[in-house]
């Protein structure tokens, strides 16, 4: 424990920047006797300090939990006016409902539509479509986004080849830095390669192993010990096998809870599906095509509170369910490039 | 490559591919893990980056509505760029908004993110109610709090402050002074919760005997935050800092959620909407691509240097002790060197 000091002038540190400073204090006998003055004057010191921090921490607690209490009014608020009738919308925005009302939820779910151009037609897609597209793209997106980083996680933590290196590279680099503006390529090369508007296109986009999830995932597979591996290949597992059978379940937490986030994300992706899926519009689509919609019964506001709270719920189900999980979080290390 | 040798002073041949049936298996299997998603790298980065490229040296022909490539485009291009990122009112209204956003996200969001997660990760009191709460935003459908957010504006402040100078046709959204304000806040405001559960996944590796041994010494709460569990998520926190140069280019608070692709004023531009309603939307148009795409590159060659010399300079003042710039400074600083 060199970083700590004798006499407490400045607070012991860890680290180096402030254990740097630290160095010069220490530059005195660490031993020398202290001297009553010095000592009181160290006690006086120390309270101030312990006070200001103590008032700190509790000014900045309180201003979190104040705004922790905004977020409560917003969510509250979208809620009560899903249950508001139009006249009392109309009357008194802010206002405790005085008669609380499931109509609004059952118009948005017979109303919720979105005007689709195919060629030169056009169409109505409603909440049953949406609903359909909104699960092949979450599901299908989803499995595609998770497999492609795990696969090559496992591909460049398990097995020794020299370009492992290149791949560990090419995450790093392109983490560090994203090509901006790429959007008009990538809209022409799918147009190009066939992949705009159909959703096998769409998964082969997102078939990506870019990104924060290989290392998450390399992480996961580093800590798995080869030893199962080895046995099974003695046994005469084949490579395929041992992957599934003995390396895949050994990480099926943290693919599970990957794969569960990836969901989520694209539940409420409502960009992707207007930029490459014109034809097949998804809820979250929906919902923010429906402010900008003039006729009614779209365009009420508690109409609109109520379709927001319908799609909201699918995730917020998932998240009750999964919540230690989810908020458990991802242990990954060796990010540093 | 060391040579091994066996246990009778035989040289050991390395296993290679070309000698040894298992590691030819191994490297085949190897293949074929990593080949679909090398593709999809190939054709959906390499290519689409060279696609960008190419859409330099072209342009738009409205006649045959297809992409002309001639060497002259790419100086029309260019200069087309330089004039209008220089010149152009909402590109210059862009610049500053964009760079607003990032700075008030550096000076506001982090260090209060960093806080909340020391709070959930010391469990203060309603730890678990505010890990919870801040993280609604990101569970929630995005379009809902949008549109929450929205028509708390448009019908909740009006009738609490019905003279404000601020509120113009009804909203503030429609105030070109007061609409980005109103739009950054919105993004500061959901914004807590994103990178929360990671920094609190990081703060939860800090070593116990280390938080044990200062508290011994009488380190309090902030003095612990700083010198003990800083030093800790720097290398995470730091990495999102230098990553995040990119976004005063590719993010911004969400205007096209609010507006869609015809904002009321170029006031509340930023570069990456700017950008963005080139290629989609309403004002989107193909002929916009070629500009859309040079603009990108020239922003990323902007970008990058900025990004490699921040990452240069958090790498070398990492204040934890594995640093060997840090030693090498300290040897430096007393002669030892």
């Amino acid at each position: 424990m060199a970083w700590l000091k004798p006499f407490g002038k400045k607070t012991p540190a860890r680290g180096g920047a402030a254990a740097l400073e630290n160095d010069a204090a220490m530059e005195r006998d660490p031993f020398a006797e202290e001297t009553p003055e010095e000592r009181k004057m160290r006690s006086r010191k120390k309270r101030t300090s312990d006070t200001v921090a103590g008032v700190l921490t509790w000014i900045v607690w309180a201003f979190i939990f104040l705004y922790s209490l905004t977020l409560i009014f917003l969510y509250g608020w979208i809620l009560m006016t899903a249950f508001k009738t139009q006249f009392a919308w109309l009357e008194n925005s802010f206002g405790w409902p005085a008669e609380w009302t499931f109509d609004n939820f059952a118009l948005a779910f017979r109303e919720m539509k979105v005007l689709v151009f195919s060629g030169n037609e056009q169409k109505d897609v409603f909440l049953e479509v949406l609903l359909l597209n909104s699960f092949i793209y979450l599901v299908g997106c989803g499995l595609v986004a998770t497999i492609a980083p795990c696969i090559m996680a496992y591909a460049t933590s398990k097995f020794n080849f020299a370009f492992n290196k290149v791949i560990d590279g090419i995450v790093i680099v392109t983490m560090i830095l994203p090509i901006i503006g790429a959007l008009p390529s990538e809209i022409a090369m799918a147009k190009t390669l066939g992949f705009y508007g159909t959703f096998w296109g769409m998964f082969f986009m997102k078939f990506t192993f870019l990104g924060a999830n290989y290392l998450y995932f390399k992480s996961a597979f580093r800590g798995v010990p080869d030893d199962y591996a080895e046995a099974a290949r003695i046994d005469g597992a084949s490579q395929f096998r041992v992957m599934l059978q003995i390396m895949m379940p050994m990480v099926s937490n943290i693919f599970f809870l990957i794969l569960l986030l990836q969901m989520i994300g694209f539940w409420g992706d409502w960009q992707t599906p207007m930029i490459y899926l014109p034809e097949y519009p998804t809820v979250a689509y929906s919902l923010y095509n429906i402010q900008f919609s003039t006729e009614p019964p779209l365009n009420s506001k508690p109409v609109q509170m109520a379709a927001c709270v319908l799609a909201s719920l699918p995730t917020l189900v998932v998240f009750v369910l999964f919540k230690n999980k989810i908020m458990g979080g991802l242990a990954f290390g060796g990010l540093k490039g | 490559m060391k040579q091994l040798y066996s246990p009778t002073g035989r040289p050991l041949q390395h296993r290679t591919i070309f000698n040894n049936g298992a590691r030819r298996r191994e490297f085949y299997f190897y293949v074929g893990l990593i080949a679909l998603p090398l593709i999809q790298f190939v054709l959906m980065y390499i290519c689409v980056n060279f696609r960008s490229v190419l859409f330099v040296f072209q342009e738009y022909d409205q006649a045959s509505s297809s992409y002309v490539f001639s060497w002259g485009s790419a100086i029309t291009n260019l200069v087309d760029v330089f004039t209008r990122f220089s010149t152009a009112p909402e590109l210059l209204i862009s610049w500053k908004n964009s760079v607003l956003y990032y700075v008030l996200q550096l000076v506001i969001i982090t260090p209060l993110s960093v806080l909340t997660s020391f709070f959930i990760y010391k469990k203060l009191p309603l730890a678990g109610y505010f890990r919870i709460v801040l993280y609604l935003p990101n569970i929630v459908a995005g379009m809902a709090t949008v549109l929450g957010y929205k028509y708390i504006v448009e019908f909740g402040l009006p009738a609490l402050f019905p003279n404000s100078s601020l509120i113009q046709d009804g909203s503030l959204f429609f105030n070109p002074s007061a609409a980005y304000g109103t739009l950054v806040f919105y993004s500061l405001w959901t914004g807590l919760g994103g990178t929360l559960i990671m920094i609190k996944d990081v703060m939860s590796r800090t070593s116990l005997e280390l938080i044990e041994a200062s508290r011994m010494d009488g380190v309090n709460f902030l003095q612990e935050l700083w010198h003990i569990v800083m030093p800790v998520v720097y290398p995470v926190l730091t990495i999102t800092l230098y990553t995040g140069v990119v976004t005063v280019f590719t993010g911004g608070p969400p205007v096209y959620m609010f507006y869609g692709s015809e904002a009321f004023s170029s006031n509340i531009y930023t570069i990456q909407y700017y950008l963005f309603t080139l290629v989609v939307g309403s004002t989107a148009s193909d002929a916009y691509y070629p500009f859309a795409a040079t603009s990108g590159l020239l922003l990323t060659l902007i970008a990058a240097p900025i990004v490699f010399v921040l990452k240069y300079l958090f790498e070398k003042y990492d204040p934890n002790e594995d640093n060997p710039k840090l030693e090498k400074r300290r040897r430096k600083k007393y002669g030892l060197a």
